[in-house]
């Protein structure tokens, strides 16, 4: 027996010859597909194509001083805004994974882990810079960027995208590591933008032209090479713990994102996050009791994870940004949007009560008393987050029509029953699939579009006095159903 | 010189320590059984030893070096069967074992899989794809894998689970030949009968009535 292991492209050489022959579609069904697929990507390239140009027109036309400052900062909002995402998800997943198999029959043997992990690590670097800068790019055209700088921000959205992965790679091995803060720098970053939008500071930029502007390639560039060169480095160091822990959200995310079902996906998440932090500190406080007891228990809630408040508040900023730019009215449905996602983390009473009867039994409650009592805490937070916006809206009344909005879109995605694979199907080119399952997706936007249609028509009193009536009757709805 | 040391290993759940100051030394040859009620800290144990889980305090030695699973070398002397194997699902059981061989460059990895099949009783189910096996088949095909490769340590959870009266008796020959063969041995069980034949120590976790 030599002791020197064999190298991945063995091991993986290996598997492959096994893996050979077993495909089980045939030729034939293999090139629709790849005929679909190309079908789909011309179909889809080309209405994306056509809708930049229109939109680069649309945007042209504006020439107001405030406008042309939105338009000059927004590419640069939207790429701060996809890497604090970015960043938020790697953390998330990892950034770097192995199956479970991987992990128990490939990883704990002594194949160099480092070379296992290279093909992984750069193909994901690649991936997120070309993604970055297709993004970076598109938002630069439309917005009517010059296209020599469109270059330039796209590569150095590129590079730091690719700076932002390496980063979390980095720092995947390390509880403790400076190169964790990545995620908050980057959310700050697109925070801070926002506020300076909000704040009407770019409201004189003019779209930037000149060669000057390469300078931001230029600097970025040669940073990301040395993390990502960092990150390389360290590949060896992960530990198969951290390797695996990400595998099983990513396989739990997906299954529910095919079924269309985000709350489910939610449910995912929500049991990774909590199985992380493993343990907290009980507190027995004196509430309320009956139904109102689960007051109690998302005031407990709160008070583990203070950060997500605050990040309700902040979420408030793109109002001004909005108003800024002279959105109007169409400020409204957007912070509905915006409000029912940043709401999401106070999420779990409601919808653990919702997905299955069990616990609903055992709280001794009718379900419509239960759901009442979960509803009492995020209803505070998302008037107070719709009074935020009051100073941004073209009406006062709007400001507690965003907050009711929210919840009301919020409270319809997160009591989502799973789909009911008994109900009526429909065929499709992936088998037969049950109708509630393509509403699952729209869950939620639905009834944000819904209650922001009369503020869209009529951005006063009358228009919040409707919008407000539709929510409540929409949260009366989802509350009192068996 | 020890094969395996344990210095003061504490882990802890916020303020409920599920080892508190552990200590104990394996030499080759050796096996110690860790027994103890449920929750008593048995997988936690085995799981900061593999480095699978981070012990709040205390170190792991293996040959009077830092353990750190991340190294090659500890790799190639440490076979773990723990609650966290898994297979792939569109390789046979023989491709596992095959895998498993190669990639620890046994001399002859054909022959060997195929009397390790033998030893577990799994030749007839060789082609067969993990989701077609029993639970007993599985935790076979889980013991095969350690068969297949060099091992200097065995950690071993619960080796005896899903096994029938007859595998038990089986594995405890196992363990006890591959205790004459030099290896080290640090297995959790709640098998009275496995403990009596295999265990040179017993270590108590927990203050329960314990089955040893």
């Amino acid at each position: 027996m030599s002791n020197e292991a064999p190298t991945p492209a063995e091991i993986r050489g290996l598997i492959r010859s096994w893996r050979r022959g077993r495909a089980t579609a045939p030729w034939g069904e293999m090139l629709y597909q790849a005929y679909l697929g190309l079908l789909t990507v011309l179909v889809y390239g080309s209405g994306l194509v056509s809708a930049v140009v229109n939109a680069g027109q649309a945007v042209a036309a504006c020439t107001g001083q405030t406008c042309v400052g939105t338009r000059t900062a927004g590419p640069v909002l939207v790429v701060l805004i996809w890497l604090a995402l970015g960043a938020a998800v790697l953390r998330l997943l990892g950034p770097l994974m192995a199956s479970p198999a991987t992990s128990a029959m490939v990883l704990s043997t002594p194949v160099d882990r480092g070379r296992w992990l290279r093909r992984q690590y750069w193909a994901m670097l690649v991936l997120a810079a070309v993604t970055a800068a297709a993004l970076a790019a598109l938002a630069a055209v439309t917005a009517g960027w010059p296209l020599s700088t469109v270059g330039a921000l796209a590569l150095a959205a590129a590079a730091l995208a690719s700076m932002t992965y390496a980063a979390g790679a980095v720092a995947q091995s390390r509880t403790r590591s400076v190169w964790r803060m990545i995620g908050p720098i980057t959310a700050l970053a697109a925070l801070a933008a926002l506020a300076l939008v909000a704040a009407g500071i770019t409201s004189g930029f003019a779209p930037p032209a000149g060669e000057r502007w390469w300078l931001a390639p230029a600097a970025t560039a040669p940073l990301a090479g040395t993390v990502a060169a960092l990150g390389h480095r360290r590949l060896g160091e992960l530990r198969r713990r951290d390797l695996t822990r990400g595998h099983g959200l990513a396989n739990g995310l997906s299954g529910a994102l095919a079924g269309l079902d985000t709350a489910l996906a939610y449910d995912v998440v929500l049991q990774h996050t909590s199985g992380q932090r493993a343990v907290v500190r009980p507190r027995r406080p004196r509430g309320p009791k009956g139904p109102l007891a689960l007051v109690t228990a998302d005031v407990i809630r709160l008070g583990r994870a203070p950060l997500r408040v605050l990040v309700l508040a902040a979420a408030v900023v793109p109002a001004y940004a909005l108003e800024e730019a002279g959105a109007g009215a169409l400020t409204v449905p957007v912070m509905v949007v915006i409000g029912f996602w940043a709401a999401v983390p106070f999420g779990a009473g409601l919808r653990v009560l919702s997905r299955s009867s069990g616990l609903v039994r055992l709280l001794g409650a009718r379900s419509w008393q239960l759901r009442l009592g979960a509803l009492v805490v995020p209803t505070a937070l998302l008037v107070a987050y719709g009074l935020g916006c009051l100073w941004a809206l073209p009406h006062p009344l709007l400001a507690p029509a965003v907050g009711l909005g929210a919840l009301a879109a919020w409270t319809r995605w997160l009591s989502a029953p799973p789909p009911d694979y008994a109900s009526v199907m429909v065929s499709t080119p992936m088998g037969a699939m049950p109708v509630t399952l393509f509403t699952n997706a729209a869950r939620g936007f639905d009834i944000a579009g819904l209650v922001s249609i009369p503020t869209l028509f009529a951005p006063d009193a009358t228009g919040a006095t409707i919008s407000l009536a539709l929510s409540a009757i929409t949260l009366a709805v989802l509350v009192a159903r068996r | 010189m020890s094969l395996l040391r344990v210095s003061g290993l504490s882990r802890t759940y916020g303020e409920h320590a599920v080892l508190d100051g552990l200590d104990l030394t394996l030499e080759p040859g050796q096996a110690i059984a860790l027994t103890g009620a449920n929750g008593s800290g048995k997988s936690t144990l085995l799981r900061c030893v593999a480095g699978v889980d981070e012990p709040t305090n205390g170190e792991v030695l293996l040959d009077e070096k830092a353990y750190d699973e991340r190294s090659a070398q500890v790799r190639w002397d440490v076979a773990t069967l723990l609650d966290d194997l898994d297979l792939f699902p569109d390789l046979a059981v023989v491709e596992h074992l095959d895998l498993l061989a190669h990639a620890h460059r046994v001399e002859d990895p054909t022959g060997t899989v195929d009397s390790v099949l033998e030893e577990v009783g799994l030749t007839d189910q060789a082609s067969q794809l993990p989701g077609s096996l029993s639970s007993g088949q599985r935790q076979r095909l889980a013991l095969a894998s350690l068969l297949v490769r060099p091992r200097r340590l065995l950690l071993l959870d619960e080796p005896e689970q899903r096994l029938d009266a007859e595998g038990v008796g089986w594995l405890a020959g196992l363990l006890a030949r591959e205790k004459e063969a030099g290896v080290g041995i640090l297995f959790a069980s709640h098998h009275p009968a496995v403990v009596e034949a295999v265990a040179d120590e017993v270590v108590r976790l927990g203050s329960s009535p314990d089955i040893a």
